[in-house]
């Protein structure tokens, strides 16, 4: 029974044994990243070497693969590499042309006119055409998507296609913020030979292929899905910029981030898209062959106060407790010194709309202490204040699950405890904080973070009267007034005037208290080239397109793009309405692929699993046969 | 007076038992820990002046956690906290458990059947899941905690009681007092109940390191209280740092798996003494 | 005939409780606070009332309370379990796709564990009152004390961050996935320490049960009469108490295979198993109700054959079953 034993588990262990035996890493430490200042969003792909796969640490599943019509967080970075936008947003959050080469915007600022390029087709072969934003964007009015209200969807009078490459976009009213929205989120174009078909309830419907096997025009296709664990994309040969220089992306689903981080360190990824504890920041970027860089994003921590709540309504008291809160304190501490103290009410990240006169009350706990002295909240020897009828001062303080959360509320935790404030910090899952906070509006103060880009009108989605978002029940007409003025107004100069008011009140009044301007960091290992953030002008968020991998094979010459019509430079222009294209022919397009995806054999994890069971049993029988056999 | 004897008499024997003595002595260790806290020369344990993530050092003899606070300090409250969440939530359970048992266990029929099906419907789901839905629900306060643990872990007790009763239901003298016409309440509070207590004692100090794990459980997900230094919140926040300060999730479990064996010991050697076929410890 | 009744009447009660189950689940879950529309409208304020209606109709949340319990009840006889709001596919396959790989898992840490379990279980109760019985009992009651999440931490930081022989997370290398064979010794490999967690988190049940088992049967009568008679030590043991005492720890086997679904939830977390355990954590954070329950009542169902199938066995073989049908 022994031999049985051995012979069992000797291959057993020498094949673990091998596996756990990986090639080692070579890493190459500060290598140049070189600057293609010459370079345009639509120019062709060039790759100094092709090949390679890179690997995303990712932090969550996507919830579908239609993503217009939900938020859908998790789906945008992989989406950015399966389809395209209209227009994109760089890394400075400037509008870039995409599937749109050029456009203009009539003088009345609610015609916005784009030119498609010519040469896009979908995964499967299909051209793409003008029909395929006509669809897009009525879809996202009609089945309401993501982006109804910012792309002021209830204004949107038509969209026409002349042709195949022009689409006319009218509004009824003047929107100066449409192309920033329109670059941002929620506006990937969707091929309407696969979506509009009658049998369809909606764009959701389950029975659409295209929801589980997405279909775009992207620098890379869809290979498969595994959830919990990965989504793989391979290269688009076809795709209208040129072939991308890596041969796949992968993005490794962790969505704890120590695992994350644990998982990059140790090799199984290129770049890291998991938040990190700050306090690890300067470990992962002194880890040789690895770089973390950082840039200001428009997004902010920021507390509510409950204005219909007695005790926050007196101004005063919501200046006692901006007093007592020490910002830079916030930083140092919760973001380890990542990050900026909050000054302003609006986010630095978007400059032309930040006003850097609207600032916030300083760290002055003496100030604080003397208003809550004024109030009548008088000391008690607990170190606590209480109220003239003897209760102790105490109000909730309502944040939703996280690190950064946590860490930013115990701190304020203690900082008022120093002025006599007793706060008791209430922890919620997302979805439960959404519901007590923004819907119930069952809270004290409130701690949030948020996207505040790419345009100033998204203060009035969040502070605005009336708005969702706007949980402090803010409600100064005349502050509603000048947002909903800058919303419409086509002169920037004014638009600016209008928003820098609007802050000024906002600051004089404190219905928000923002705390902390965050960053964002990059981190990626130095053998990969490429990448959004080191090509402002030229990359949208998040694509991969132009990425290259030191370790693939080179290339003698720039390869020229492989489909036919030359690419036109971007324009973008105020001019007068020109006369509508006169009507071209359709562009030939070479003959579609055979098959969509190249289908990979995916595990069958039954027979994993009878495999394990199999080994398992085995072991049991013969220990059981070796029991028995003793008598 | 007859009960005081009888625990004392329990109290002698757990102390000749090995493991029981060990275990009491961990268990009060561990509360007069909790208990001296506040008397304690230590720092605030929420105050964020120190310098963070600080190796243990004579300073800090636990060291500081992410935000600078002192970890000592916090697991020795977490003590207060762990202690207290798991006597109360077992203290919970094992009443509405032995009241429920006897119930049914003593009525029988429709009652028995009634509590058995519910026993049993607890019984099929994981009752760590029911509490994460209802905590992932309700919210995490520490007392709605408390409660929620209390009313997930129930059944076992109430199974445990429910076969004592039926045993010492059939014992004479409890006929004896039915015909000279003693009430029901009477004869379940006076006799039935100290009859078929022990078994419940026993599961109920075992219940207590079970609802400590659970709020450990519930806090590592981040659903524990965060104005509270829980042990199981405690690794909860150490465990993004786990690689570079082990000490912030490793200790605190430490002190968990010492709390929870000392009560696990405990319960074991009650559940011998009143069991005593298992005392026997003759050679095989 | 007796015997076919008890089966019958077993097999009736089975399906009540599990209707109660599902009934009871399905209450709970609706009454909560959290409507799921907040979370997939979400963070960006979109949320229009036009398409919180919207989607309100299309899943049907406005319609009464009993009136979707009954759609639910309706739909679960024809084997449907819902959509997920979440990853828009019916629930059912969401389920059947990750249930191999918690049950790699969960199976093989059981199996383990029984076996290992056991093993040492009887060496200890034979070796009572010595030096390796005293070690035995207390290396498992601290085994028994330990979190099973934090246990799973302290593995990933001894072989994954310290000594880097084992991968910290996932189920296989996605940079260059393996193909055949070795895509499976990949997925082996990558699990080596979320079962060898498992294991030993399992191992005292099956510990304790056997010894005590152990323990008791050799406190029995019988035991002494047999040595009387002059019968071995190891004759007596094997033959009679070996047999005797390993019904309740097999009994634990069986109802343990029954939580096999759900029972390593806390420990696909720390090493980022994608498995049902997970999906029902990220499920009940995301409010994904249709998963929930339709986890709930797959783990029910699993519970419920479980305990079934085990006295389905013992009716076969205790004979007091047999002929009176009644326990």
């Amino acid at each position: 029974m022994k031999e049985i034993i051995y012979k069992i588990l000797t291959p057993i262990l020498l094949t673990i044994l091998i596996l756990s035996i990986e090639a080692p890493q070579i890493y190459i430490v500060n290598s140049q990243t070189t600057k293609t200042a010459s370079l345009s969003a639509l120019s062709p792909i060039t790759c100094p070497r092709v090949g390679g796969s890179l690997v995303v640490i990712h932090w969550g599943d996507p919830k579908s693969f239609n993503p217009d019509s939900q938020v859908d967080d998790a789906l945008f970075a992989i989406a950015s590499q399966i389809f395209n936008k209209l227009v994109d947003l760089d890394v400075n959050y400037n509008v870039i042309p995409e599937l749109a080469e050029s456009w203009e915007v009539a003088p009345n600022g609610s015609t916005f006119i784009f030119h498609l390029v010519r040469n896009a087709t979908w995964h499967d072969g299909y051209p793409f055409t003008s029909a395929d934003v006509k669809y897009t964007l009525e879809s996202i009015k009609k089945y309401k998507g993501v982006m109804y209200s910012f792309l002021r969807m209830s204004d949107l009078i038509s969209v026409d296609t002349p042709d195949n490459y022009t689409v006319i976009v009218r509004y009824s009213k003047p929107f100066p913020a449409f192309l920033g929205f329109l670059a941002w989120y929620g506006t990937f174009i969707l091929p309407e030979h696969i979506y509009n078909k009658t049998e369809y309830k909606d764009w959701m419907d389950p029975k659409i292929p295209a929801l589980t096997k997405p279909i775009g025009t992207g620098p890379f296709k869809f290979v498969e899905y595994v959830k919990g664990d990965h989504v793989t994309l391979e290269a688009n040969p076809n795709y209208f910029k040129g072939r991308p220089c890596l041969d796949r992306v992968v993005f490794k689903i962790v969505p704890d981030p120590t695992a994350a981080l644990q998982s990059f360190l140790a090799g199984e990824g290129d770049v890291l898209n998991n938040r990190p504890p700050t306090t690890e920041i300067p470990r992962i970027n002194s880890t040789p062959g690895v770089i973390v860089e950082m840039r200001p994003v428009p997004s902010r921590w920021y507390i509510a106060f409950n204005l219909l709540n007695p005790i926050l309504a007196d101004l005063r008291m919501r200046l006692a407790i901006a007093y007592a809160i020490n910002r830079t304190e916030l930083v140092q501490k919760a973001e380890n010194g990542y990050g900026y103290p909050a000054e302003g009410m609006y986010t630095p990240a978007i400059k032309w709309a930040y006003n850097p006169n609207a600032t916030l009350p300083p760290y002055d706990p003496a100030k604080a202490n003397a208003l809550l002295d004024e109030l009548g909240y008088k000391m008690g020897p607990d170190g606590y204040r209480y109220t003239p009828n003897g209760t102790r001062l105490t109000l909730r303080f309502t944040i939703f699950t996280g690190a950064e959360s946590e860490a930013i509320a115990s701190l304020i935790k203690d900082q008022l405890k120093k002025v006599g404030i007793d706060i008791k910090i209430e922890e919620y899952e997302i979805a439960a904080w959404e519901d007590k906070v923004v819907k119930k509006r069952d809270f004290d103060l409130a701690m949030l973070d948020g996207f505040q880009g790419p345009d100033p009108d998204n203060m009035r989605s969040r502070f605005g009267p009336g708005a969702y978002l706007n949980m402090a029940n803010y409600s100064n007409p005349e502050f509603g007034k000048l947002l909903d003025e800058a919303a419409s107004e086509p002169n920037p100069e004014k638009r600016k005037e209008l928003y820098w008011k609007a802050q000024e009140i906002m600051a004089r009044d404190l219905p928000y208290l923002p705390l902390v301007d965050l960053v964002a960091f990059f981190i990626y290992r130095t053998s990969f080239h490429g990448f959004y953030w080191q090509l402002p002008g030229v990359e949208g968020l998040n694509v991969m397109e132009r990425v290259w991998w030191e370790g693939g094979t080179p290339v003698a010459t720039t390869t020229p793009p492989t489909t036919s019509s030359p690419i036109s430079t971007q324009t973008m222009t105020t001019s007068p309405l020109t006369s509508p294209i006169t009507q071209t022919t359709l562009v030939s397009t070479s003959t579609p692929t055979s098959a969509t995806t190249v289908p990979v054999a995916a595990p069958s994890y039954t027979q994993v699993l009878l495999v394990a069971i199999a080994i398992v049993v085995i072991l049991v029988i013969a220990l059981v046969y070796m029991f028995v056999r003793r008598k | 007076m007859r009960t005081v004897n009888i625990f004392a008499q329990t109290i002698k024997s757990i102390i000749r038992d090995k493991y029981g003595l060990a275990g009491l002595v961990i268990i009060t260790i561990i509360i007069a820990i909790g208990a001296l806290a506040p008397y304690l020369p230590l720092p605030d344990f929420n105050s964020t002046e120190f310098h963070r993530l600080e190796p243990p050092s004579p300073r800090h003899l636990l060291g500081t956690d992410y935000l600078g606070r002192d970890l000592l300090s916090r697991v020795i409250w977490g003590a207060r906290i762990s202690i207290l969440v798991g006597f109360v939530a077992a203290g919970i359970s094992a009443i509405i458990g032995i009241i429920l048992g006897t119930l049914a266990g003593y009525y029988g029929g429709l009652i028995d059947n009634i509590i058995s099906r519910i026993i049993e419907i607890f019984f099929m789901i994981p009752t760590f899941f029911i509490a994460l839905t209802l905590a992932a629900i309700y919210g995490s306060n520490i007392y709605m905690l408390m409660l929620i643990i209390g009313l997930t872990t129930w059944p076992v007790t109430a199974r445990v009681m429910r076969g004592q009763v039926l045993i010492t239901r059939e014992f004479l003298y409890i006929e004896a007092t039915r015909a000279i016409g003693a009430s029901d309440f009477r004869i379940i509070t006076k006799y039935v109940i100290p009859a078929s207590i022990q078994p419940a004692i026993a599961n109920t100090i075992l219940q207590v390191g079970n609802a400590i794990m659970i709020e450990a459980g519930l806090s590592y997900l981040g659903l524990g209280d965060p104005n509270y230094p829980s042990w199981g919140r405690l690794i909860y926040e150490g465990q993004p740092y786990v690689d570079t300060a082990w000490w912030l999730s490793v200790i605190p479990g430490l002190f968990l798996l010492v709390t929870v064996l000392g009560i696990n010991f405990l319960g074991d050697a009650v559940n011998r003494i009143f069991n005593p076929k298992m005392s026997q410890r003759t050679s095989l | 005939m007796s015997l076919a009744r008890y089966l019958i009447q077993r097999i009736f009660q089975s399906i009540v409780v599990l209707f109660a189950i599902i009934v009871i689940n399905f209450i709970i879950i609706s009454l909560a606070p959290g409507d799921p529309i907040q979370f997939v409208a979400g963070d960006i304020a979109i949320s229009s009332p036009e398409f919180a209606a919207y989607l309100r109709a299309k899943w049907g949340l406005d319609k009464p309370l009993y009136e979707r319990l009954l759609l639910y009840i309706y739909n679960i006889l024809r084997g449907d379990l819902g959509y997920s709001y979440r990853y828009s596919e019916p629930v059912i396959n969401l389920i059947l796709e990750r249930l191999p790989i918690t049950l790699l898992l969960t199976v093989t840490a059981n199996v383990l564990a029984f076996v290992i379990g056991v093993l040492i279980g009887i060496y200890s109760a034979r070796n009572i009152g010595k030096k390796v019985d005293t070690t035995l009992h207390v290396i498992n009651f601290l085994l028994w004390s330990t979190p099973s999440f934090w246990l799973g931490i302290v593995l990933m930081i001894i072989f994954s961050v310290d000594l880097r022989i084992l991968p910290a997370t996932g189920l296989m290398n996605v940079r260059n996935p393996p193909q055949g064979m070795w895509l499976y010794l990949d997925i082996l490999y990558h699990s080596i320490l979320p079962v060898a967690t498992l294991t030993l988190i399992t191992l005292p049940l099956y510990f304790k049960i056997t010894r005590d088992s152990m323990l008791q049967q050799a406190s029995e009568d019988y035991v002494m009469t047999y040595r009387a008679i002059g019968f071995s030590e190891n004759v007596i043991y094997r033959r009679y108490i070996f047999r005797n005492s390993i019904i309740p720890p097999v009994t634990m086997f069986g109802i343990h295979m029954g939580f096999a679904v759900a029972g390593a939830a806390l420990i696909e977390n720390v090493f980022g198993w994608p498995g049902v355990g997970r999906l029902l954590l990220d499920s009940i954070r995301t409010r994904d109700y249709p998963v929930i329950l339709g986890v709930y009542v797959v783990i029910a169902s699993s519970i419920i054959i479980a305990n079934l199938i085990i006295d389905i066995i013992y009716a076969l073989l205790d004979p007091r079953i047999r002929i009176t049908g009644r326990r």
